[in-house]
């Protein structure tokens, strides 16, 4: 009996299993390559706080995707905030570090109720509605800050605290991250909103018939989506300590690639929150191994392409596979 | 838009239905606008000059235009261009005569574009969407590899008299996109291939089962989508007058506006070459005359994109207006 539980969970969880076992490989490849200075103490917490918000964003992205859509101007968003929340900071520096957060959220959950707009009410193509809303907003970035920078002189300790400081021993934008997976692993698995857009992904039309409101659905996970890229853009410039009107210009392309390598279908309905968490882990990862390894940074950009290509075939060929099995168990 | 709505009604209606007709209007509207902003827009000599600034990405729109008929979408036409452009100058400083280097750039751009039609008809579970978002990274990617942050002279200026020499008193440019739009007004409109990407635009399944090899016109339309974009890439090398790995970047986007402006639509089985033409030049003549007005880059930026956005929902209207009616019909009767 347990033989067999086991064997159904790990069918169940080949893709997540197949992801840690490529984490533990590349992990331990290059250990070896590089005599050791990967796996130190310092490298890991870099790497952890590297890929804290790209495993954020990406927690938002993986809720728009499944529902069968796709956010391109996750970026844009991010720099909005980021910029906001500077400029605020700036001009007010006694401005308590609470409200910050507050501001870059709402300025998130604006932009999502924007985006949300265009896709789920005007039902507009996502990939080109978002392609709109990506320029638009980073056009509003520089409305904001006419073109100026906001660097770290303008920025108090207590804000620059946030990217640095440490609770329990461990850096607070890991807490922040764990605290996004959470959220993203309660409402998507265990909530009646989460099967909503799981059903608003596979089938519009059947979600529709089966009195689903696929409209509302869609908005809400556009601005939830908007809403966490708020808050990573905040804590992107926090961590940066600069803002700039180019903040985050092509992020959008890594929380893509993040998604999709932790086996989120594109065409929506199908993936998980422990998936996208692994995938965004083995980006960032990746993306910290390429410079230890003395790869050009000029290479990182077709890898990282390379990456995405792969991994949707790979997704694609283990589908085609898990099909004709299920089709032979029949006969 | 073509409906049979118009068939009944008398000619002024059967006008208005006709989405040219609306772009028409547009079109006319973004002129006066301009020139009563600006006493320096309507001059011949500003607006033929202003010709190499829009008929660049205007040459790639007819190749983005056929994927849009068969409701597929190409989002990695900007980067074939730098991609093509690359590699093409680059060849140029290992000594291959110009000549060559333009025909290896035309063969890299055909060669990118029948990849991703390779892609799109191997591996039918993925959409184009992210098959084309990948490959936009990776040719830029590839790009970036071959010359990293250099970039070449030598090449681009050999191709200069495409964008600044006239032919019959016309720009190159321009007489190259008009007799463009003459083939592919042919090819579209005039023959059994143009009225087969209609079929497969407007029902797939169905068009297969009539006998239309559907995989082959798709990578037959993938690949002269990259061949259009690296024609399109001489002359942007010839206008900026040097090759790099972060030329045209964002030019997708002003592609696929011109061409959803134009009448096309992602949903596919939409869209003429006359509309396509003017929406070309509504939106090289809102960059010209933005330009004029000194509107600053970022906020063109702003304008495109809502444009972008408006184009794209304007088809929809009309349902959204009947389902919310339906929808409010429905609360009350309840």
């Amino acid at each position: 009996m347990s033989n067999r539980r086991t064997k159904h969970f790990l069918s169940d969880h080949s893709q997540e299993l197949a992801l840690i076992l490529i984490i533990v490989v590349v992990g331990a490849l290059v250990q070896l390559r590089t005599g050791g200075s990967f796996l130190t103490g310092s490298n890991l917490n870099e790497l952890m706080r590297e890929t804290s918000i790209l495993i954020m964003v990406s927690c938002g992205m993986m809720m728009v995707i499944v529902s069968g859509g796709i956010d391109l101007s996750v970026g844009s968003v991010m720099g909005l905030a980021g910029m906001i929340a500077a400029l605020a900071l700036r001009d007010h520096r006694t401005i308590p570090i609470p409200m910050l957060f507050l501001i870059a959220i709402s300025v998130g959950a604006v932009c999502g109720i924007f985006t949300g707009f265009v896709v789920a009410k005007l039902r507009i193509f996502p990939l080109i509605g978002t392609l709109g809303t990506c320029d638009v907003l980073r056009g509003v970035i520089y409305l904001f800050s006419k073109g100026v920078w906001v660097s770290q002189a303008d920025m108090t300790d207590e804000f620059l605290m946030i990217s640095t400081g440490e609770f329990l021993g461990v850096n607070y934008l890991i807490w922040f991250a764990l605290i996004i997976v959470i959220f993203a692993y309660i409402l998507m698995g265990h909530t009646r909103y989460g099967r909503h857009v799981y059903a608003v992904g596979n089938s519009e039309a059947n979600a529709k018939i089966s009195g689903i409101n696929t409209e509302r659905t869609k908005y809400i996970a556009y601005i939830i989506n908007g809403m966490i890229a708020g808050l990573a853009g905040m804590l992107w410039i926090c961590k940066y300590a600069n803002a700039q009107g180019t903040t985050a210009t092509g992020y959008e392309l890594n929380v893509i690639a993040s998604v999709v390598l932790g086996g989120v279908s594109i065409s929506g309905g199908y993936g998980s929150v422990t998936g996208v968490v692994l995938g965004a882990l083995l980006f960032g990862m990746v993306s910290n191994i390429l410079p230890l390894i003395q790869v050009s940074p000029f290479w990182q950009r077709a890898i990282r392409g390379a990456i995405i290509l792969v991994s949707v075939v790979i997704n694609a060929l283990v589908a085609r596979r898990a099909a004709r099995r299920a089709l032979e168990r029949r006969a | 838009m073509k409906t049979d709505m118009g068939k009944n009604g008398s000619l002024v209606s059967r006008l208005f239905l006709h989405w040219e007709t609306f772009l028409v209007i547009i079109f006319a509207g973004v002129i006066i606008l301009f020139s009563c902003l600006s006493p320096f827009f309507m001059n011949y000599n500003n607006i033929m000059n202003s010709m190499v600034n829009f008929l660049d990405k205007g040459l790639m729109v007819y190749g983005i235009m056929m994927v849009l008929i068969l409701g597929e979408i190409d989002i990695s036409i900007a980067s074939i261009i730098t991609l093509s452009g690359c590699v093409a100058g680059w060849a140029y400083e290992q000594g291959c005569p110009t000549l060559l280097c333009v025909v290896i750039a035309l063969a890299v751009g055909t060669l990118c574009g029948a990849f991703n039609g390779f892609l799109l008809t191997r591996f039918k579970e993925l959409n184009s969407t992210i098959i084309t978002l990948g490959n936009q990274i990776l040719f830029r990617g590839l790009a970036y590899m071959l010359l990293e942050d250099n970039s070449l002279k030598a090449y681009a200026k050999q191709l200069k008299t495409l964008a600044w020499s006239k032919i019959l008193g016309l720009p190159v440019i321009l007489f190259t996109f008009l007799v463009m739009t003459v083939i592919f007004y042919y090819v579209i409109h005039r023959t059994i291939f143009g009225r087969r990407l209609y079929a497969i635009g407007t029902n797939r399944t169905a068009s297969y089962f009539s006998g239309i090899y559907t995989d082959r016109m798709i990578l037959t339309v993938y690949t002269v989508n990259g061949l259009c974009a690296a024609f399109a890439g001489l002359f942007l090398a010839s206008k900026l007058a040097s090759v790099r790995a972060s030329i045209g970047i964002g030019f997708e986007m002003e592609v696929i506006a011109m061409a959803i402006l134009g009448g096309a639509s992602p949903s596919g089985g939409r869209g003429r070459v006359g509309g396509v033409i003017l929406g070309v030049f509504t939106i090289g003549m809102i960059r010209y005359g933005t330009g004029i007005i000194n509107v600053s880059a970022e906020s063109l930026k702003i304008i495109i994109g809502l444009l972008l956005i408006v184009v794209c929902a304007i088809p929809n209207l009309r349902q959204i207006i009947a389902d919310a009616r339906e929808a409010r019909r429905g609360r009350t009767v309840a």
